[in-house]
Parts: C-alpha cells; structure tokens; sequence
C-alpha cells in the first residue's frame, strides 16, 4: 500500500477521518487557495471557493476511488467551484462571462489586496481576454507549474489540445502586453 | 552474476518515474518561458494570517455525523415512532390544507420565474452528478429507463404522430 492510499484510508474511516482532514487541509491550503484566486481573483471569492472545496471534498471523500491523485482531485472540485463562482456572477448580474472578466479586472485596480504594478495589471486584462480554457491551462502552466498529464486529469482534456491551447495563450498574452 | 570485465556497465544510477517521457515538454516549457516576457511575480495579497486558521474555519462547517448518529441509535424506536406521526401528520394537512393559499403558476410573472432560474441553478458539472448519483447501481437504473423504447414501439409512435403529408410542400 502506498503512502497515498493508506492516506485515503485514514480520510474515508470515521475513526481517523477528523485529523486526517485536517492534514489535508493544511497539505493543499496555499496552492489550491492561489489556483482558485488567479481564477476568481478577488480574495472574499477566493476564500468562499477554498472553503467550498474542502467541504466538498469532505462529503464525496467516500466517492473517490483513486483513479487519480488526491491533489488532481482537489484541483478538479476547485477550478469546478471557482468556474460555477463565475457564472453565477454573472448571471445574477445578468451579463455575459466575459463582461464579468472585464469588469473584475477593472475592480482589481481599487482591491486593497492586489499591489500590482502597471504592467502587472495588463497581464490581468490580458488573461481576461483569453477563452475559459486557455486561461486554466495557461495559469496552471504557467504559475502553478502542474504537469500535462496533471491538468488533462483535472480538466479531462488530451494533452495534446492542452499544449496547443497553452502555445496560444502564450503568444495571445505577449502580443497584448507588447501592444499599445 | 557479473563478469569483472562487465562491471562497468551496470548501471547503479535511478531516475524518477517518468523522467524521459516528460524531458521534451520540461526543455521546451523552459524555454518558451525563458523567451516569453510575462511578468511571473506574484501582486495578489491575502489579509494578514489567513491561512493560519483555515483548518478551524473549514471543521466549523462540516457535518458532524458522530453525534447524528448516536442520538438516532439512542433513541430509534422512538424516533421512529415520532417521524412515522410528523410523516401521516404532513401527508394528510398537504391533502386537506384549508390555510393553504391559492397559487399556481399562471400567477407568477415569467420574469420572476426566469430570476428565479438564474439564481438557483447553475451549469451541472460531474461532481454534481456523482453526488447525486451515489452509486452505479443508481445510475444503471436510469440508464434502463432510458432505454426501454423499443424501436417497433417507436415506428409505431411515428406512424401514428406523423402526418405523411406533412414533408410535402409544393412551390411554384
């Protein structure tokens, strides 16, 4: 058994359940609460999302049969909740995903938790402009340093479309910082 | 066993799991990332200590089964008998409610009910589908009862729906 499954074990027996959660939290806290917040980015999402995905974890903990590796799993609630975050958003404020984008990149400029300088802001609106998809792929490239094989199990997507879509992320952003 | 003369050749040496199925994308990641001129530094902050008590704020929102459980063991036939007159008690005041206001449909504004769906439901995803369907057991079920038109009973249905005339459009 390897040292995962035996983990696994200990989240699913309601003996062992409450601490090894607990350390499951404590493992995966920073870089899932920072994958969601380049997703969302405002913290009060970030966090509503982070906790949202733990609990989640919680009730479907006995579902999970380790096809896959607890983070990839974790990884795959998350960008599920910070996506469903963003269309509810958006249609509560009856306007499309990419009016929303635009309109939380616009508030990022008054956000006492974001610091960034001008050139930094522009690299928020060009990711903004990117299609959902590109976007995932290109922040878990790029930022989280995830593996192909890792984000085609937490977005269900070939490998392939993954590095054709980060190649074109790429390219779409250096041509929006480079432009004037 | 190894020759002297071959000793030099057995390779003692290990490399992660993976490592040359990966090397192609690692070398050309690297390198795309060194050309490329987006900034990789970090401008989103979080208050200060947030993630210190994150493990607390999560536990305080999870359902604590242990204390469901045992006050349902401890007292099951009485539960039992308080659930089973709380359910015969709902079902007959649903049948005969005289407080029970007149409200249908057709009196609620479609604006209202389109809110109303904007608001509370949102795009399924499969995690969603797994909780509510537990088990494959649940999930063959819905499967058979989607596949129980047979065809014969289908051509049988568009045979009586269909009007054979309804294609023919004549133009001039």
């Amino acid at each position: 058994m390897t040292q995962e499954s035996v983990f696994i074990e200990q989240l699913k027996n309601k003996k062992t359940q409450q601490h090894a959660f607990r350390d499951l939290i404590t493992q995966n806290k920073q870089r899932l609460y920072w994958h969601i917040r380049r997703i969302v980015l405002n913290h009060d999402d970030a966090d509503d999302v982070l906790q949202n995905t733990f609990i989640k974890a919680y009730r479907n903990i006995d579902n999970f049969k380790g096809d896959s590796s607890i983070y990839t799993w974790l990884y795959r609630i998350a960008t599920n909740e910070s996506i469903t975050l963003l269309n509810s958003k958006a249609k509560k404020l009856n306007i499309t995903n990419e009016e929303l984008q635009e309109s939380i990149v616009n508030n990022l400029e008054a956000d006492i938790y974001f610091d960034g300088s001008e050139i930094e802001l522009k690299l928020q609106r060009a990711i903004a402009t990117l299609p959902e998809k590109q976007r995932l792929v290109f922040n878990m490239k790029y930022y989280d340093s995830l593996k192909y094989d890792d984000i085609s199990e937490i977005l269900g997507t070939s490998v392939g479309a993954l590095k054709a879509s980060y190649h074109h992320a790429v390219k779409k952003i250096e041509e929006f910082l480079t432009s004037d | 066993m190894l020759r002297k003369n071959n000793l030099h050749k057995a390779n003692n040496f290990k490399i992660p799991k993976g490592y040359f199925d990966n090397l192609e994308d690692d070398i050309l990641d690297k390198i795309s990332t060194q050309e490329c001129h987006i900034p990789r530094t970090n401008s989103f902050k979080t208050p200060k200590g947030y993630f210190n008590n994150i493990e607390d704020r999560v536990e305080t929102q999870l359902p604590s089964d242990k204390s469901i459980i045992s006050l349902y063991q401890r007292n099951k036939t009485r539960f039992i008998t308080v659930a089973s007159i709380a359910a015969v008690f709902i079902l007959v005041l649903s049948i005969i409610n005289p407080f029970a206001p007149k409200t249908s449909m057709e009196n609620i504004p479609v604006t209202e009910v389109e809110e109303y769906i904007n608001t509370n439901y949102t795009s399924l995803f499969s995690l969603d589908i797994e909780d509510y369907f537990s088990s494959e057991e649940e999930i063959d079920q819905v499967q058979i009862l989607n596949n129980t038109i047979t065809e014969e009973e289908l051509i049988e249905y568009l045979n009586e729906n269909i009007d054979p005339y309804e294609e023919l459009t004549i133009t001039q």
